[in-house]
């Protein structure tokens, strides 16, 4: 193999360094036995006791996780019924690209302008109905409306390399519609679904500005949290709650990432 | 399934199983893939479409099994009307060019997915399922997945996917292409033994001239979406129609001639014919084994050539001849015509031969001339 210049293997070292050394702070202050300041006092995991004895943080972990589960859960049926709607049906060419388009746009829009949307709409909605007061409904409809791109995006690429003989091989062996998605395409885009549904679960465990803009006073979340903790000054329990969510970040991409390589 | 035809049901009630196909039309945009397409099909026919690609022979094998609607005509199999039928309906099933095996499944699901597809019950499925797969001597791959066989394997999974379902008519899109050159001719004897066995109907789709006559009762040759000529294997291969059909199945020599009767004026010479022209100008086919290549003048049709190339190809010497003088002297056109003959020794470039186009082998083409 070529090696590389010393100059290159510098840089790329230091762009890790830089996206890294913050995350690595905030775990490493997670351990340290000093209530205020940056000074290193000695290895604890007192903050974690903590953590895990506060009421007030396992209420709001299972707000979090609820919300997450719910919402991942409708946005992996829709986005899975999506893909296989924009990959299958025979659109025309323009047609199809400008789907595709509008299936992206939902994955670079700003989260803000996304949140604005959904308060005006709510706001609305709450004329008609009081379900669409700020609360868990209304932060879960929030959650799946920026999952579902992800979602679609990771099931379609799978069914686009699928390719259509296997759909043709089950027709003609006589399988109806809803028997085809069972025996033949379900089986074969689960690592896609799953793939797109533990990335969406993610986006959903730290959808921050979503949250802000849609919760209630009752549906508050871990982000929400944090955010709110840290305004009133840096503890360690923070440090610690965030180097767990960060554990649980990193277990959710690698577990995606594995999924969405797997062969068909 | 009600609505399907089983073969049982369709024999017990008197029906032809064959095939008719009525002015089928297909176009995709500007392409005219099939066009005023009438084809008929007896039970228990080897019938292969021919012709190269783009001929519109897939597009057709899809009308059949349902993957395609036609613009236009019918679709009728054993009396029934499949035209607005969709794939999953047909008693048709379909060997796929890449054989689109389900690679999630085991080799005994694959063969058993048609049969669950139709609710068979699990102590009927069981042995028929077995049955099948012995047939096609893969009872050790039973349990394999498609992505541990071989190619061969894989194509008879196919072809016992396809089988087990007994379909009144088993559609063959290139099963073969993707073999290597040794099995594939094995796999056509086999294939071709299978299908008398059964006594299934078998529509095979190739642009392999050899591989067609090795297998097929029938071929019809297409091109341009429209059929050239329907006949058995000796007849396409000896008596082409036209010029299409010649080329495709490799004769070698076109002889521009006019004059109508077994009499015919060519470039080289006056030559008998063993059957009228039939027109007043056209083409004439030779194929390069039907030259005849002798020492001495014969008695009809003798032209006096000089070896200009001689191939050795092991089976046979393929001979490339300069005309120094036509039939009853002639003069010398601007004519190679290409001889075959076996591996014969005492040719040699440079040496001079008669040959001898002889009447039956002179095939006068039909309607187009060069």
């Amino acid at each position: 193999m070529k090696r590389a210049h010393p100059l290159t293997t510098t840089f790329a070292l230091s762009a890790l360094a830089f996206l890294y050394l913050p995350l690595l702070a905030v775990v490493v202050f997670s351990f340290n036995s000093a209530k205020f300041g940056f000074n290193w006092e000695g290895f604890t995991l007192e903050w974690y006791q903590k953590l895990f004895k506060n009421e007030q943080i396992l209420e709001l972990t299972q707000n979090t996780l609820f919300l997450a589960l719910v919402s991942t859960a409708i946005a992996t049926v829709l986005g899975t019924a999506l893909a296989l709607g924009l990959e299958r049906y025979p659109w025309g060419r323009r047609m199809r690209a400008s789907l595709e388009t509008a299936l992206y746009l939902p994955v670079v829009t700003p989260d803000i302008i996304l949140a604005a949307a959904l308060v005006v709409i709510f706001g609305i909605l709450q004329t008609v109905s009081s379900v669409f007061q700020p609360g868990m409904l209304t932060m879960i409809i929030g959650h799946v409306t920026f999952q579902i791109a992800f979602v679609a995006l990771v099931v379609q690429s799978r069914l686009a390399g699928l390719g259509r003989e296997l759909e043709e091989a089950a027709y003609d062996l006589y399988s109806s519609y809803p028997d085809l998605l069972r025996r033949v395409l379900l089986p074969l885009l689960a690592p896609g679904i799953a793939a797109g549904a533990m990335l969406a679960f993610t986006l959903s465990l730290h959808g921050f500005i979503i949250s802000l803009f849609t919760a209630g006073p009752s549906s508050q979340t871990l982000p929400l949290f944090i955010y709110a903790s840290v305004k009133r000054g840096i503890s360690p329990e923070i440090h610690a709650l965030s180097s767990l969510m960060l554990l649980a970040t990193l277990v959710l991409v690698l577990g995606s990432e594995r999924l969405s390589r797997r062969k068909a | 399934m009600n609505a399907t035809l089983t073969p049982q049901a369709g024999l017990k009630a008197g029906l032809q199983a064959g095939l008719k196909l009525e002015g089928l039309q297909k176009r995709f945009g500007e392409l005219h893939a099939v066009r005023d397409l009438d084809l008929e099909i007896q039970q228990g026919e080897f019938f292969t479409l021919l012709g190269p690609s783009g001929c519109g022979k897939t597009t057709l094998l899809r009308i059949i099994a349902g993957f395609e609607l036609p613009d236009a005509g019918r679709v009728h199999l054993g009396g029934v009307d499949l035209t607005g039928k969709a794939a999953n309906l047909r008693p048709v099933n379909t060997v796929f060019q890449s054989y689109a095996l389900f690679p999630h499944l085991s080799v005994f699901e694959n063969v058993a997915f048609g049969l669950r597809s139709k609710r068979v019950p699990g102590e009927q499925l069981k042995p028929r399922v077995n049955r099948v797969i012995e047939m096609l001597r893969l009872e050790n791959y039973a349990t394999r997945h498609p992505h541990q066989l071989s190619g061969g394997q894989k194509q008879r999974v196919a072809m016992a996917r396809a089988l087990v379902c007994e379909p009144l008519l088993l559609l063959l899109d290139e099963p073969m292409s993707a073999l290597d050159a040794k099995l594939r001719h094995e796999v056509q004897l086999e294939l071709r033994a299978l299908q008398k066995r059964l006594g299934t109907t078998f529509v095979l789709v190739t642009h392999d001239q050899e591989e067609a006559l090795t297998v097929s009762d029938r071929i019809c040759v297409l091109e341009g979406g429209r059929v050239q000529q329907i006949g058995s294997p000796e007849e396409v291969y000896a008596r082409p129609r036209n010029r299409f059909v010649a080329e495709f199945l490799g004769a070698a020599n076109l002889i521009p001639a006019h004059g109508n009767g077994k009499s015919v004026h060519t470039p080289l010479g006056t030559l008998e014919l063993a059957h009228s022209s039939g027109w007043s100008e056209g083409l004439l086919a030779l194929r390069a084994e039907g030259v005849v290549l002798c020492p001495i003048p014969p008695a009809i049709n003798g032209v006096r050539c000089r070896i200009l190339e001689r191939i050795y190809r092991g089976t046979h010497l393929e001979v490339h001849l300069e005309v120094l003088g036509g039939v009853n002297g002639a003069t010398a056109p601007d004519f190679t015509p290409k001889a075959r003959t076996a591996p014969f020794p005492r040719l040699e470039r440079g040496q001079e031969v008669w040959a001898q186009l002889p009447p039956e082998a002179l095939v006068a083409l039909e309607g187009d001339r060069a």
